[in-house]
């Protein structure tokens, strides 16, 4: 399933900075909207796995996207400005980014775990993750904290894909997972990634 | 596996192994060599035979790396030697790879993601091999150079020249890889193949050629560095 992230705020701060986050992790398409009414002009989405993150201090009317949630896979998560205890679905203005991510990342991989398209088969799940982060040029760190392992697990990921693969550089594991599609080169040059 | 000596005829070498002509000329020496042998030819073109052979039996045959024989060479035979070998990568093999890539882009106009990618990825291997051919040539002979002849040289170490010794063929193999294992596409066979074979001939040359740099040049600078007390 095709996936698609629409932050909901009136904050140009807040829209840009989740926007710029999202983007040095995935090249997933992510659609800024001020208004919530706005939200009628992708009503004829259908059959995409999407994520709202819902800036609390811009109003919405749970109305506007019904039809979305109809036609597609809808998951809202809320964005508060101020701490509270409400820990779920709910990101805070104070987040480390890595935080926010594995945010993300947890509820579309808890999504599309039965409609995953593994278009390659040797590779597991996991792996597949670890490749596609490696891949937009993140670190064995960066890619630990957003899935939530050691990087002693991560290293060992990295083995096991070169053992699979054959390939042992990073650029070349890069190539590899646009090669199968693994990445979403749409908004991305290769050019950066390599 | 045939061991050459220096009473044996010099075509044989080419015809047992017709991959060390390019070998060959980085000796100066190139056909027609009627049916002299090793020794008369080296005699005549002023080449320390026992350096000669010494390198012809070792790309010849992976299993055989005489190092204590090789060390004892003076390290100004085996720079020159290297320096000539860098040429034929500069000159011969990297444009021609080049080529290759540029033919298989041109017939392949409909499906050119993939092949695009090879070629960036390919551009970033030259430019590493490139950037770590022009710090040998650059820095690190000449400072063995120095080291050599007593002169005073620059701060460089050798030691800084193992660390930049990176696995450039590690990008080499995955590049053959990927067109052998990963690619999605049918190309041109002709072109691809070539295209291949090169690599496979190229990695082999560089390979016995990092062989000679690591096992041969490293240690005998540290040596000179030693008596230099540096």
């Amino acid at each position: 399933m095709k996936q698609i992230i629409f932050v909901i705020s009136r904050s140009d701060i807040i829209c840009e900075g989740i926007k710029e986050i999202i983007q040095s992790w995935k090249s997933i398409k992510t659609i800024l909207i001020k208004e919530y009414t706005h939200i009628e002009e992708f009503e004829h989405f259908f059959n995409y796995n999407i994520l709202i993150i819902h800036d609390t201090a811009t109003f919405l009317d749970k109305d506007a996207i019904l039809s979305l949630h109809k036609n597609n896979n809808v998951n809202i998560l809320q964005l508060h400005r101020k701490k509270n205890n409400d820990n779920t679905k709910s990101i805070f203005l104070d987040d480390e980014k890595q935080s926010i991510l594995r945010f993300i990342n947890n509820i579309f991989t808890s999504n599309t775990n039965e409609e995953k398209e593994i278009r390659n088969n040797i590779l597991s799940e996991r792996e597949i993750q670890v490749l596609e982060l490696l891949a937009h040029g993140n670190s064995n760190k960066t890619i630990a904290d957003i899935l939530n392992i050691s990087t002693h697990t991560v290293i060992s990921h990295r083995k096991n894909i070169s053992v699979k693969t054959g390939i042992r550089s990073a650029s070349g594991l890069t190539v590899f997972a646009i090669m199968n599609n693994l990445i979403n080169t749409e908004n991305i040059d290769p050019v950066d990634l390599i | 596996m045939i061991h050459f000596t220096e009473k044996d005829l010099f075509v044989d070498i080419i015809t047992e192994n017709y991959n060390l002509l390019p070998v060959i000329n980085r000796f100066g020496l190139h056909p027609g060599f009627s049916d002299s042998s090793i020794e008369e030819i080296c005699k005549s073109a002023n080449i320390d035979i026992a350096f000669f052979l010494a390198v012809i039996n070792t790309y010849n045959n992976d299993k055989y790396f005489p190092r204590d024989e090789l060390i004892n060479f003076s390290p100004l035979l085996i720079i020159n030697y290297l320096k000539n070998t860098h040429k034929y990568y500069i000159n011969y093999i990297l444009p021609k790879l080049d080529n290759l890539l540029n033919c298989l882009i041109e017939k392949h106009k409909h499906s050119t993601t993939e092949l695009h990618l090879l070629k960036l990825f390919y551009n970033k291997y030259k430019t590493e091999l490139l950037h770590h051919i022009n710090e040998e040539e650059e820095k690190t002979f000449p400072y063995i150079l120095n080291l050599l002849n007593n002169k005073s040289n620059t701060k460089y170490n050798i030691h800084e020249f193992e660390e930049e010794h990176t696995n450039v063929d590690e990008k080499l193999n995955d590049l053959k890889l990927l067109i052998l294992k990963h690619i999605n596409i049918k190309l041109e066979n002709e072109t691809i193949n070539e295209f291949l074979m090169t690599l496979f001939r190229f990695e082999k040359d560089i390979n016995n050629h990092a062989r000679i740099e690591d096992n041969i040049l490293i240690p005998q600078t540290r040596n000179l560095e030693k008596k230099q007390n540096r």
